[in-house]
């Protein structure tokens, strides 16, 4: 269960201060699915970093099951874009979250389970140049799901995909999250929210649910 | 790597692949240090090959005080430190007379004779250094060492650069000697020198070429070089004063074997003081270069760590990372530069014997590792330091702001 508690995100421009997350408040309970939405610029990537822990809020505080600190490993984040390493092929992509986390061991196995989830096991050898924006997106979710995350936060996850590929990475998270895994998506793209189980709005930093 | 068989990642792995990867990248930074290292590796197998030149010929001659015709010291010099073939002589009764002073322990004598270059009277243009086996104290016991016993009469021993080899017959002014043994390299002017006794030597001042075509060939009782061993209790530089008052009108120079080494010596410390100084120049040069392009890439290679940061990785595995690059990026640089540096020196090395004035340029094997390994860590510890301050500001930065900022 993660819950974040009066979180505060102040930003300075110029001269001026102004609160990107203004006092939010969200509880995430297992197998929950929610979806915030707002437009741009509302202050939904910054609370999606706050909660992942790699932007430290201003105010307010973050537990992770009743404990103030959490562990990156048991929150998987998909950041919005492209976020794989061009460096390397899938496979290494896959395999980052589990060294990076000092996990021993053969990965190839569960790599091959989240390819075949994602439907990409043909693309396990190839660089991310190689492949389409949907595919990419998905396997930034199989990437995310390396680690048998409790909790997947998505950033924007269906921004510059076709419909199709947007409804193919929409139907995926709803699997996962059949399957016991909590989802946080943010969109501002309404055709998705259905697939929610619970809807936030956020709108100059305020959280509210719908 | 191995790492498909495992089914793992490993740091090596990491590494390999950014710089495999981005490999333009990789080795216009290796370039760097490769320049550096090169000139590095040049400038002082050099300088060491001069230092270790410097010291054989200060430990083979071995004599305290020198007696050598006036004017004729930089003469004498090039003969013992380069093997420029020279004929100096002057009266040979000094010997006697140096030998009667006080604290004077042991005296000795050389003849210089220089072949004729480009004549059908001489296989060579060599210099050629008479000896008495008896007195001599300085090159006596250094041939006897190799050729386990004396010159005989009517043979030659041929230093390490000649073509001789033991068996052979060499012909100096139209007078056939068999070459009883080669020596070993010196890193001085006797490495260009065949070595024969004052037997031999008076024989030879009796051959025609010699006696017309030569000045020293009508002259008898004649040396080049008087070699002094000063009594252990004795001032040198007393002895010397003294030889000068009373035998410096006699046309003859006195000098303390250390006055024969002093230019070369200077020469030496004016050459280490310009390449320590362009050493400076160059690894600030590196350092600055290195710094500014990781200062670049890092720039562009925020949303790259800011990846990482999301998947779990903390500031210290990034920054691991980033030096394990710039450390490997150091360590083929370095590889390349000092192979390429010691191919140079073996490929051109008489052209660089030649231009330089150099007696000797070669180095042991251990040296050469040793400078090996004293340029990769240069190269390495430039590299890591250009990139942990190049990574600093980055560092610091939220992984928000890390990859918002190139969006």
């Amino acid at each position: 269960m993660l819950e974040l508690k009066d979180i505060t995100k102040y930003y300075k421009h110029s001269v001026n201060t102004f609160p990107a997350v203004d006092h939010a408040n969200l509880l995430v309970k297992k197998q929950d699915f929610i979806a915030v939405t707002g437009p741009s610029g509302s202050g939904k990537s910054t609370l999606f970093h706050i909660m992942t822990g790699l932007l430290r809020p201003s105010e307010g505080s973050i537990f992770l099951d009743g404990t103030p600190s959490f562990l990156t490993r048991q929150i998987s984040f998909i950041m919005q874009g492209q976020n794989l390493l061009t460096n390397f092929t899938i496979e290494d992509n896959l395999y980052f979250p589990l060294y990076l986390a000092g996990i021993k061991g053969n990965y190839r196995l569960r790599a091959k389970e989240v390819l075949e989830l994602v439907g990409l096991t043909n693309t396990i050898a190839s660089y991310p140049d190689r492949l389409s924006g949907g595919e990419l997106r998905r396997i930034s979710i199989a990437r995310a799901l390396m680690n048998n995350p409790g909790i997947i936060i998505a950033d924007e996850p269906t921004s510059n995909l076709d419909t199709d590929n947007a409804i193919k990475v929409m139907e995926l998270f709803k699997t996962i999250n059949e399957e016991g895994t909590a989802i946080v998506i943010s969109t501002h793209d309404e055709r998705f929210l259905p697939y929610s189980k619970s809807i936030y709005r956020m709108d100059r930093g305020k959280l509210s649910l719908l | 790597m191995g790492r498909k068989k495992k089914g793992n990642i490993h740091y090596g792995h990491i590494i390999y692949r950014n710089l495999k990867r981005r490999i333009s990248r990789t080795f216009l930074l290796s370039a760097f240090l490769f320049f550096m290292v090169f000139m590095i590796f040049s400038f002082t197998s050099i300088l060491n090959s001069m230092r270790e030149g410097l010291d054989s010929t200060v430990k083979r001659t071995g004599a305290d005080i020198l007696l050598v015709p006036k004017d004729y010291f930089s003469s004498v010099k090039d003969a013992l430190f380069l093997g420029i073939p020279s004929t100096v002589y002057f009266d040979s009764s000094l010997e006697e007379k140096v030998a009667k002073e006080e604290g004077v322990e042991k005296v000795s004598s050389q003849m210089f004779l220089a072949t004729i270059y480009n004549s059908p009277c001489c296989d060579e243009a060599v210099q050629i250094i008479a000896y008495h086996p008896e007195s001599d104290f300085l090159i006596q016991p250094w041939i006897e060492k190799q050729l386990k016993r004396e010159i005989p009469d009517g043979e030659i021993v041929a230093g390490s650069k000649l073509s001789y080899k033991k068996g052979d017959t060499a012909m100096f002014f139209g007078k056939k000697f068999p070459v009883a043994g080669k020596l070993k390299e010196t890193g001085m002017g006797y490495d260009n020198t065949v070595f024969l006794n004052f037997n031999t030597a008076e024989e030879l001042l009796k051959e025609p070429v010699v006696k017309n075509y030569l000045a020293i060939g009508n002259k008898k009782e004649v040396v080049s070089l008087i070699t002094v061993k000063v009594d252990k209790k004795a001032d040198i530089q007393k002895v010397v004063r003294a030889l000068q008052d009373k035998y410096e009108k006699d046309n003859v120079s006195i000098e303390t074997s250390g006055k024969l080494m002093e230019d070369t010596r200077h020469a030496l410390k004016q050459y280490t003081t310009y390449f320590t100084f362009v050493e400076i120049i160059l690894v600030a040069f590196t350092f600055e270069s290195l710094l500014s392009f990781f200062i670049i890439t890092m720039s562009e290679r925020k949303k790259e760590y800011g990846i990482i940061k999301s998947l779990g990785g903390s500031t210290f595995k990034i920054l691991s990372i980033t030096i394990g690059e710039a450390a490997a990026i150091g360590i083929i640089g370095s590889l390349a530069g000092s192979f390429l540096s010691i191919l140079i020196l073996t490929l051109f090395r008489n052209f660089i014997l030649l231009h330089l004035k150099l007696p000797y340029l070669r180095q042991s094997f251990s040296d050469l590792m040793l400078l090996t390994v004293f340029c990769t860590g240069l190269s390495v510890l430039t590299g890591v330091f250009a990139a942990i301050l190049s990574s600093a500001a980055i560092q610091r930065k939220e992984t928000y702001t890390l990859i918002r900022e190139n969006e």
